[in-house]
């Protein structure tokens, strides 16, 4: 599925005003911590901002509950650090984000920083979507 | 209430703190590279909420670009003025010069802030607009910022003016100075070498500015 580019312009929107920075420069496949700069209440801001830009909730932690779904009983960390078959699932879970990215060693607590704009449209359109098939 | 503690340091800073002045008329005379640096230097030291250092500066030097600031600020006043009409626009009049002073300074500093977080809105959302904008803390930040840069512009011997009035052109104002739109605009500060030196205007006695209950164990 394609990205809806009122959703991309109104992330790129929210994202320059949460970081104060010219949308013009912001790229949907711009890292929001590893280019924009981006610490973790920065995300925080951003997770409210895009709550209230379309009128959805978003909850904690559903990118690694959907592949510890998928990990069958396999283990998903050991350590923090993520198993190589969970990297593989990573990399499908978050196509837009660069391959290299996704790399050995990656802890738990890290997956958060990979996340670009376009992680967010998509995050916004599958709520967008759950939304719209429940109601009537 | 106990005397404040007297010595080397504090009576320093007191000095420096009781000597600023906010000095409106310039000579026109540069203010070096070097100086803007110690400004900026001072300002970025301030506190902010999370460390976010919400504070962004554009410094103005060319005359062209001052005037056509000078310019958008007089004709935002004459509007918003003329808008609002009768007692206010007359009440206005004197205030029109204090908010074009700066074109006059060798350099400008404009001083912007990032918008606050959203988290501190929808935390504070019983609370009133300012104690809002006080829990999100980036406008106060940017103020004790501002507060440096001016304390260092006194002790290198330049004279500014902490100027809110010119944001009534706050939208041409940023057009002008270029930047990220979504940085908003939070004061001008015109810097050079004082061709005037006010009176301080008086300050209330620290008694005075005490409120709340008296004593210090529980009520
Ligand atoms: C937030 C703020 C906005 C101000 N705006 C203006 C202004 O637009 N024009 C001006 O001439 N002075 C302005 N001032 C300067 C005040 O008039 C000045 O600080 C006050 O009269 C006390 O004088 P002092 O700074 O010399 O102690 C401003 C000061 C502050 C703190």
């Amino acid at each position: 599925m394609s990205d809806d580019p009122q959703v991309v312009e109104r992330v790129i929107r929210e994202v320059a005003e949460s970081l104060g920075v010219d949308p013009a420069g912001v790229s949907p496949d711009a890292g929001l911590v590893l280019d924009l700069g981006a610490d973790s209440l920065d995300l925080l801001d951003l997770v409210f901002r895009l709550e209230e830009a379309f009128g959805i909730q978003i909850e904690r932690g559903q990118i690694e509950a959907r592949i510890r779904e998928a990990m069958g009983g396999d283990a998903y960390e050991i350590d923090g650090v993520l198993t190589p078959k969970a990297l593989e699932l990573l990399r499908q879970e978050l196509p837009e984000v660069r391959p290299d990215r996704i790399r050995d060693g990656l802890r738990s607590s890290e997956v958060v920083t990979l996340f670009t704009v376009r992680t967010l449209v998509r995050l916004v359109e599958r709520h967008r979507e759950g939304k719209e098939g429940q109601s009537p | 209430m106990s005397e404040p503690r007297s010595g080397g340091a504090y009576d320093e800073l007191l000095a420096l703190l009781r000597g600023r002045r906010s000095v409106r008329r310039f000579l026109p005379e540069p203010v070096s590279e070097e100086d803007v640096r110690r400004l900026l230097e001072a300002a970025r030291w301030a506190p902010s909420p999370t460390n976010r250092q919400p504070w962004r500066f554009a410094v103005v030097r060319e005359t062209e670009r001052k005037t056509r600031m000078r310019e958008a600020v007089a004709e935002a006043a004459r509007t918003a003025a003329a808008s609002v009409g009768g007692m206010v626009e007359e009440g206005m009049a004197p205030y029109a010069a204090m908010f074009e002073a700066f074109e006059q300074a060798p350099v400008v500093v404009a001083v912007l802030a990032r918008r606050p977080s959203r988290v501190a809105a929808r935390l504070g959302a019983g609370l009133s607009d300012t104690e809002r904008a006080a829990l999100a803390g980036d406008l106060p930040a940017v103020g004790a910022a501002i507060q440096s840069l001016l304390l260092a512009a006194h002790a290198l011997g330049l004279g500014a003016c902490w100027m809110s009035g010119p944001l009534l052109a706050a939208p041409d104002l940023r057009a002008i100075l270029g930047g990220p739109p979504t940085l908003d605009l939070v004061a001008l500060i015109p810097v050079g070498r004082p061709a005037e030196t006010p009176e301080a205007p008086p300050r209330r006695d620290a008694e005075q500015l005490l409120v709340g209950r008296k004593g210090t164990g529980p009520a």
